[in-house]
């Protein structure tokens, strides 16, 4: 045999040859685009329901915190009232009145830099203008001074009284003025005359009709022609002259 | 031909976006023909509002509407509120409020805001009429004028700043008990110590009040008036009654004016002498004997020299006349 030639005989013999297989067909050139919109509306979707939920929780949070406030505030309103009626049955055995004032009840201090002349001054001015809270705080202070019993008049105690009449602390408003019928010494005068009126508006509040009928009585009889007798009965009854037969 | 994966993966997107649905639709309220009670004017930082129904949470953009009995919720910032009674509230940060209806009965007797936490500053006026805050324990009063109220949560005290104007608080559960303001004021309620009263009203230190005005975004004319009438407040001597009472530049001394006696009494005082004494003559004389005692005479020093007699007398007297004859004749160029 030639060089190169194969021997026949010897020969690999032949692969049988197989169809090759057929080539893939072409996908579309939508279908990347297909699968994009749908995954990008698959994202939208979930977004979507990311905002409904954060919505919802929004609403269920603005929810919870109303109702916590509403709670709140209403267990303060009921505490409020509470305190007010709470307080006021105690203020109404302690003084009187559920308005009444007591002096660890009031926030006021007196200036201490003045002289106990120019305090008396400006409680004189603090009763004028009717702001009595000021008025009583500075007025009990001189009173009560136990370096200083200059103060202790009839008609200091008067004012005291009548600027507690006016916070509504009747006992303690009848106890300034019994202080001032005392240092009167019994005797008639304007200013025992205008306590003795002062009392028998306080036994009137205090429902004590009697008691303070005695009291006007004891205006008129002291000094039947005095100011604050005018006021008790009618100017004629007033200039009616004592013991006559009208 | 297809095209790059990149291009085609951007054209996706324009395209899902384009075609995206509404995700989440801002609703419309629905009015139903009523009128809201309050509107917003601005706002700022965090502010919610929620509607009566609880259904929706709105955002706090100018024009919103607050339905009556709808609340504010201001976290952070501030936000400015016009009620429809004409009323200009501003709510600070950590506030909460509620606008209910308050014309139930057609006199616009109801509360118009209820603070439930917070500060709140008012201006009433223009027509406007009386605004009431109420918070859980007081109710403040303001007409004509400006007032900050604020309600403080941990201590449970209601407190009234009074701007301008007047401005009274109240324990709501008792009536009675109110304290009137004037501007520069500021009084609280709080049940520490025994009382069911607010305290009396007390001059506002003006640093405080710097500090609160800051919290609302108030016009600087607003400011400075408030401030201004602190300031004076602040520095008055006298109490308010005996100041406002004496007239601009007008004397504190009234002039004293003794009255005319009557020329009836004096006949009626004759009359009953005449009375009293029994028709005896000088019935005043025992009726008022102060009137007939004669003024005590004061004594006179008088010298006497005794050597001193008529001739000399009148030879003093000549001399004395010839002294003046040439005293009159002295002329003095």
């Amino acid at each position: 045999m030639a060089y190169g030639e194969e021997n026949p005989e010897s020969a690999t013999p032949a692969v049988a040859a197989v169809a090759p297989a057929a080539a893939p067909a072409a996908t579309p050139f939508w279908y990347p685009i297909r699968d994009a919109f749908v995954s990008v509306q698959k994202k939208v979707e979930a977004i979507q329901k990311a905002d409904s939920e954060n919505e919802r929780l929004r609403l269920e949070n603005a929810h919870l915190r109303l109702k916590l406030e509403a709670l709140s505030y209403d267990r303060r309103e009921k505490k409020a009232e509470k305190n007010t009626q709470e307080v006021g049955t105690r203020l109404k055995l302690e003084t009187g009145s559920k308005l009444g004032r007591t002096l660890a009840s009031m926030t006021y201090k007196p200036p201490m830099h003045l002289t106990p002349d120019q305090l008396h001054l400006l409680g004189l001015t603090y009763f004028k203008s009717r702001e009595d809270e000021k008025a009583a705080v500075i007025f009990s202070m001189l009173i009560r001074a136990e370096d200083n019993e200059e103060f202790r008049t009839a008609e200091n105690f008067l004012l005291a009284g009548i600027s507690w009449y006016r916070l509504e602390n009747l006992p303690l408003a009848e106890r300034y003025f019994d202080s001032v019928i005392h240092s009167s010494h019994g005797t008639a005068g304007p200013v025992a005359g205008q306590a003795w009126l002062w009392k028998a508006v306080i036994a009137e509040r205090q429902g004590n009709h009697k008691k303070s009928q005695e009291w006007l009585k004891e205006v008129l009889n002291q000094n039947p022609h005095s100011k604050e007798a005018a006021w008790v009965n009618s100017k004629e009854e007033a200039n009616r002259a004592v013991a006559s037969g009208k | 031909m297809l095209w790059p994966l990149g291009s085609k993966a951007l054209l996706a997107v324009v395209l899902s976006v384009a075609l995206l649905p509404v995700a989440h639709a801002k609703s419309t309220r629905d009015s139903d023909g009523k009128i809201p009670c309050a509107v917003i004017e601005n706002a700022s930082g965090l502010v919610q509002v929620m509607d009566p129904s609880r259904t929706q949470l709105l955002d706090a953009d100018p024009k919103t509407p607050i339905d009556c009995d709808g609340w504010v919720s201001v976290t952070k910032g501030w936000v400015s509120i016009v009620h429809r009674d004409g009323f200009k509230i501003q709510l600070s940060a950590q506030t909460f409020a509620q606008f209910p209806e308050n014309n139930t009965d057609g006199k616009r007797s109801g509360d118009p805001v209820i603070l439930y936490r917070g500060s709140l500053h008012a201006r009433t006026g223009g027509g406007s009429g009386e605004l009431r805050v109420v918070t859980a324990n007081a109710r403040t009063r303001t007409v004509n004028g400006s007032a900050i109220v604020v309600f403080n949560e941990s201590d449970e005290e209601t407190q009234l700043l009074a701007l301008e104007g007047e401005s009274a608080i109240e324990n709501r559960f008792h009536a009675a008990a109110r304290t009137a303001l004037g501007s520069g004021e500021a009084s609280n309620l709080n049940f520490k110590r025994m009382r069911i009263l607010p305290s009396i009203p007390n001059p506002m230190a003006v640093a405080s009040l710097r500090f609160k005005l800051v919290e609302f975004k108030l016009p600087e004319k607003e400011v400075s008036l408030a401030l201004q009438l602190a300031k004076e407040r602040q520095e008055r001597k006298f109490t308010a009654a005996s100041a406002a009472q004496r007239k601009i530049a007008s004397s504190s001394v009234k002039p004293v004016v003794k009255a005319k006696p009557k020329q009836s009494s004096k006949w009626v005082s004759e009359h009953l002498s005449r009375k009293l004494a029994g028709g005896m003559s000088g019935g005043d004389r025992i009726l008022f004997p102060e009137k007939t005692i004669t003024p005590a005479h004061t004594p006179q020093l008088k010298i006497e020299d005794p050597s001193f007699n008529s001739a000399k007398k009148a030879e003093l007297d000549r001399e004395k006349q010839r002294l003046m004859e040439e005293l009159s004749q002295l002329r003095f160029d």
